[in-house]
């Protein structure tokens, strides 16, 4: 919309960066300092001592590797899965009328409405009954519907114009087919959203690991992250240098889907 | 997309909140493409959410055992709604939630408007500030916690460091009851921005540009561009962000237990943090915690009903 | 009961046809202060492994925060664990516990410290098995004082004595602040217990035993402490800043807390500390904690879970837990431990003096089961209110008061 950078739109941009830089940067610098750096008064803002001890330590545990993968497997799988969900059910909201449709929607929507944390031992009683208990597969499924996806993309779906599924319809083109070649190509900017969403609720999932999962093997990174808070002492080091290593794959990934969706978001407008 | 404009024709005004026109579809595809959705839903929150209702009538405790008899529901009624309004723990962290909300929501539409407006144009540069912007959304609400209250920490936090370098006294960021207020607002504007803004920035993306060429043609301001343009056919996304922020605001715990832990004293304690404390905490009150879930569910369900149909009517 | 014959049955059975031992896994629902703990943790379950190799563990480690939600799980689902790590048997796992008094006899639980092993006790049933006990107490800068030319307080000293001294060492030295507490009601208690204070009767039937008076001056004399000496707004309930870090970061000039802190200080401080005397208000007193180990009688294996809690907290085997993990014994019996350090050595002895010399109800108190009812948060609450100025220390008092009545009125 504005080409070239004005006085105000650079003086709102370094205001943007210095609010949300700087609370992770100290996260990060906290992370490269000795552990009697870490709360040493005066702080130190950069690391008189730089090491990366607390990284090493934390990447040489045994088991280290075991929950970051676990968390990818989780996360990825639960994701996809996820955003297929909303996009079929946010179509039938958005472009179909039919008895029950705006109930459906309301119950949809209801099931965001009381947290989690309220229900924890019923949630636990339906997981034990499905046998999902210390199963990964547990971890996918589980969490796998999101009201939050569904209205995110009813909305988006509600802004592509009707007359283009018709047009189709009256071609004789098949329902999946409208669907797929469609309303996805031109929900591309949503669904990379949603996506990105998606592997971030999961990988930072807690709740849910922690009611499925007791094996070491299957624990997440989370649950790993959550362990370095004891009974009388917060292993700081621990949690630093954790909570650091687990932001890098959410930023690498998220990244690549920008450009991914940038790609996609320009060979889709030639094509219109 | 040459036909953007047609996305806000108004409805028929029938049927559905969305109140577009819809598509008279097979009969049975709708119901297969929600299927998996309600399914799951249904399995893990829903059913467990209809549980958790029915506790609301009952006095019992969390967890019923056998053995214990104390546990053991019994049917109240509506008694434990009634208690309710009695009970001043309770309502005065109802009405702090609700003010919460009412400050909270707003500002963190506009801010993230603003970012999205600002970072929409895509190029490298956005692209790297929006990752910026985004980064609190990628860590869990602990964790921003953690970070601020390290932050704002009154005898050995960063920000009174630096005031001290400049000879301004101690503030006692979360040690006095408005401004601990204020840092929960802080702090959960700042976690969700990011999230709301890429929301945004898929509306926006969604406009199509020729719209812009013809204003820009005409001579039109930027500012009635904004709002005869932009806003109107950036709606759906705004509802979507103004929804979940109500129902998150609503909800608003985990940052605020890494932040404050609901102090100073009581100060801070929202409605979800006085039902968790009502459910784990005390005996046999699992009824109590129920009933004011309940009343969180009801008010949330009229809400969210009454802006679905504000913004159908807006259309 | 019928479940506890039923168990008691089950586990003649088991003995009687356990004949040669046939190999078990048993599941441990465990939770660790870092790494370390758990590694050391694994040592021993391999040594007991090498002296039973039928026997072996499958360690289920999950945070201290969450051990009540699981136990809530498992209550709910009938899916539990062999052997729990606990510091409180809370109302709904009481039906599943293994009672020792059946299976050892009800001498055996008279061989623990009195206090910790009272809080084991359910009428007649033993419910669990000390594993491990601690004390609240005072840690100093030793440092600091001989930078400031200051004698460290000798045994015997009370609060109004010590406090001023602190300030002045703190001057003196440069030391920003000259005390901080842990901000948690169990430490807080402590004072209250200090000046003849506590919630509950020693002995059965359980009743409220406050005195409102005392304990509105009581309180208002620690929150006049926390105003003149420690950190501000440290107790306001919200604060950030941490009294652990400040100490070992030699922010602080003494450090009110408990004998668990001995092994990380024993690992980790860059100065010379030394632990107590705490000093005293009209009375002196500790406050007793730790952790048990619970059985659970849903157990496949019910005789290599209790053969393996009986192991662990055997003399011989308290002395080695207590050395590793830097803790004090639960068995009385346990022979002299051999701390790798001096001071550690020293740290301990301390404790234990000021655990026999502190009031009964400095034991009685949290072994009522009724204080697990609401009644700690009460007692936390009562405090940060009061600083946070938002209600009155009589009004704080009355509301400690209250939840102690209505967790006795919801036991019965």
């Amino acid at each position: 919309m504005i080409k070239l950078p004005s006085p105000g739109r650079v003086t709102a941009l370094a205001l943007v960066l210095i609010i949300f830089v700087l609370p992770p940067v100290w996260l990060l610098l906290s992370a490269l300092k000795p552990q009697a750096e870490i709360f040493q008064w005066p702080p130190s803002l950069f690391p008189e001592q730089l090491t990366f001890e607390h990284f090493s330590k934390t990447m040489s545990r045994a088991n280290f590797g075991t929950y970051f993968l676990n968390s990818a497997i989780v996360s990825v799988s639960s994701a996809l899965l996820s955003v297929t969900m909303s996009v079929m059910a946010g179509y039938a909201l958005a472009k179909f009328r039919f008895p029950g449709d705006t109930v459906i929607f309301l119950i949809i929507m209801s099931a965001v409405m009381v947290p989690l944390q309220i229900v924890l031992i019923p949630v636990f009683l339906v997981l034990r009954d499905l046998g999902m208990l210390n199963t990964l597969w547990g971890l996918i499924i589980a969490p796998a519907a999101t009201p939050t996806g569904v209205f995110l993309m009813r909305q988006y779906i509600t802004g592509i114009p009707d007359s283009l599924i018709e047009a189709a319809r009256i071609d004789g083109t098949p329902e999946w087919r409208i669907l797929l070649r469609i309303i996805v190509p031109l929900s591309l900017p949503a669904i990379g959203t949603l996506l990105a969403f998606n592997l971030v609720w999961r990988w930072n999932d807690y709740l849910w690991p922690f009611l499925i999962v007791n094996q070491q093997d299957q624990w997440t990174v989370q649950l790993a992250i959550a362990n370095s808070i004891g009974r009388f002492s917060i292993n700081w080091p621990r949690l630093l240098s954790m909570t650091v290593l687990s932001i890098l794959p959410m930023l690498v990934m998220f990244i690549a889907l920008q450009k991914t969706l940038m790609n996609g978001l320009m060979s889709g407008a030639t094509k219109e | 997309m040459s036909m953007g404009n047609q996305t806000h024709r108004t409805g028929t005004g029938s049927a559905g909140f969305s109140g577009r026109l819809k598509l008279a579809g097979k009969t049975s595809w709708p119901y297969l493409l929600l299927l998996p959705t309600v399914a799951l839903l249904f399995a893990f929150t829903l059913y467990p959410l209809l549980q958790g209702m029915w506790m609301s009538l009952f006095r019992r405790g969390l967890v019923v055992v056998e053995q214990l008899p104390e546990t053991t529901p019994v049917f109240v009624g509506f008694d434990n709604y009634m208690q309710l309004f009695g009970d001043k723990d309770f309502t005065v962290s109802l009405v702090r939630t609700v003010v919460f909300v009412i400050i909270a929501v707003p500002l963190q539409l506009i801010a993230s408007l603003a970012l999205a407006l600002l970072l929409a144009p895509q190029n490298r540069f956005n692209a790297v500030v929006r990752t910026i912007v985004f980064f609190p959304s990628m860590i869990s609400g602990l964790i921003i916690g953690v970070i601020w209250a390290w932050l704002f920490a009154r005898n050995s936090g960063l920000v009174n460091y630096g005031l001290s370098l400049v000879n301004i006294p101690a503030v006692p960021w979360l040690e006095q009851d408005q401004l601990a207020q204020i840092a929960v607002v802080v702090a959960w504007i700042w976690g969700g921005a990011g999230f709301n803004m890429m929301i945004l920035i898929a509306g926006l993306t969604a406009i199509p540009k020729d719209l812009y060429e013809a204003a820009a043609i005409d001579g039109t301001s930027r500012w009635r561009t904004f709002t005869r343009i932009t806003l109107p056919l950036l709606e759906p996304s705004i509802v979507v962000v103004v929804v979940l922020g109500v129902i998150g605001a609503f909800q608003v715990y985990e940052i605020v237990v890494s932040l404050t832990t609901g102090g100073p004293g009581r100060a801070t304690v929202f409605l979800v943090q006085n039902i968790y404390e009502t459910a784990f905490r005390k005996p046999n009150q699992a009824g109590l915690a129920a009933a004011q879930s309940g009343i969180l569910f009801v008010i949330l369900m009229v809400l969210t009903i009454i802006q679905l149909r504000v913004a159908r009517r807006r259309g | 009961m019928k479940v506890f014959k039923r168990s008691a049955l089950a586990l003649l059975a088991a003995v009687a046809l356990a004949g040669p031992a046939m190999a078990a896994e048993l599941q441990l629902l465990w939770y660790v202060d870092g790494d370390e703990q758990e590694q050391k943790l694994r040592g021993m379950l391999d040594e007991y492994t090498k002296l039973h190799p039928e026997t072996t563990f499958d360690l289920q480690i999950t945070p201290y925060d969450g051990v009540s939600e699981k136990f809530r799980q498992f209550a709910a689902s009938g899916i539990m664990p062999d052997v729990s790590l606990t510091s409180s048997m809370e109302p709904v796992i009481r039906p599943f516990l293994v009672d020792w008094a059946q299976v050892n006899g009800p001498d055996w639980i008279n061989q623990f410290v009195k206090g910790w092993a009272d809080g084991a006790k359910l009428g007649d049933k033993v419910i669990a098995a000390p594993l491990d006990v601690t004390a609240v107490g005072i840690f100093y800068n030793a440092e600091a004082f001989e930078k400031a030319g200051v004698p460290l307080p000798a045994p015997g000293v009370t609060w109004d004595e010590v406090l001023p001294v602190l300030k002045q060492v703190s001057e003196k030295a440069g030391v920003r602040f000259p005390l901080v507490w842990d901000v948690s009601a169990h430490r807080y208690l402590t004072y209250q217990f200090q000046y003849g204070n506590h919630i509950y009767s020693e002995d059965a039937p359980i009743q409220v035993a406050m005195d409102d008076a005392s304990w509105v001056t009581t309180l208002k004399h620690f929150v006049k402490i926390t105003e003149d000496y420690m950190p501000p707004g440290l107790w306001s309930g919200s604060s950030s800043d941490k009294p652990y870090d400040m100490f070992v970061n030699q922010q602080a000039v003494a450090y009110m807390s408990g004998s668990w802190q001995i092994g990380s200080f024993n690992d980790g401080a860059e100065f010379k500390w030394q632990a107590g005397p705490t000093p005293k208000g009209t009375v002196s007193s500790s406050n007793v904690g730790g952790n048990y180990l619970v059985a659970f009688n849903t157990s496949k294996h019910l005789d290599e879970a209790t053969s393996f809690v009986n192991w662990m907290t055997s003399p011989e085997v308290q002395a080695e837990y207590a050395k590793t993990f830097g803790l004090l014994p639960a068995n009385k019996n346990a022979p002299a431990v051999d701390y790798s350090s001096p001071d550690a050595a020293a740290a301990v002895k301390g404790f234990q003096a000021d655990l026999e010399n502190s009031p009964r109800y400095a034991a009685t108190d949290q072994a009522w089961p009724e204080m697990q009812a609401g009644v700690w948060d009460a007692v936390k609450a009562s405090v940060t209110q009061v600083v946070a100025g938002q209600v009155t220390p009589e009004e704080a008092v009355a509301s400690v008061r209250k939840a102690a009545e209505a967790a006795i009125a919801a036991s019965q």
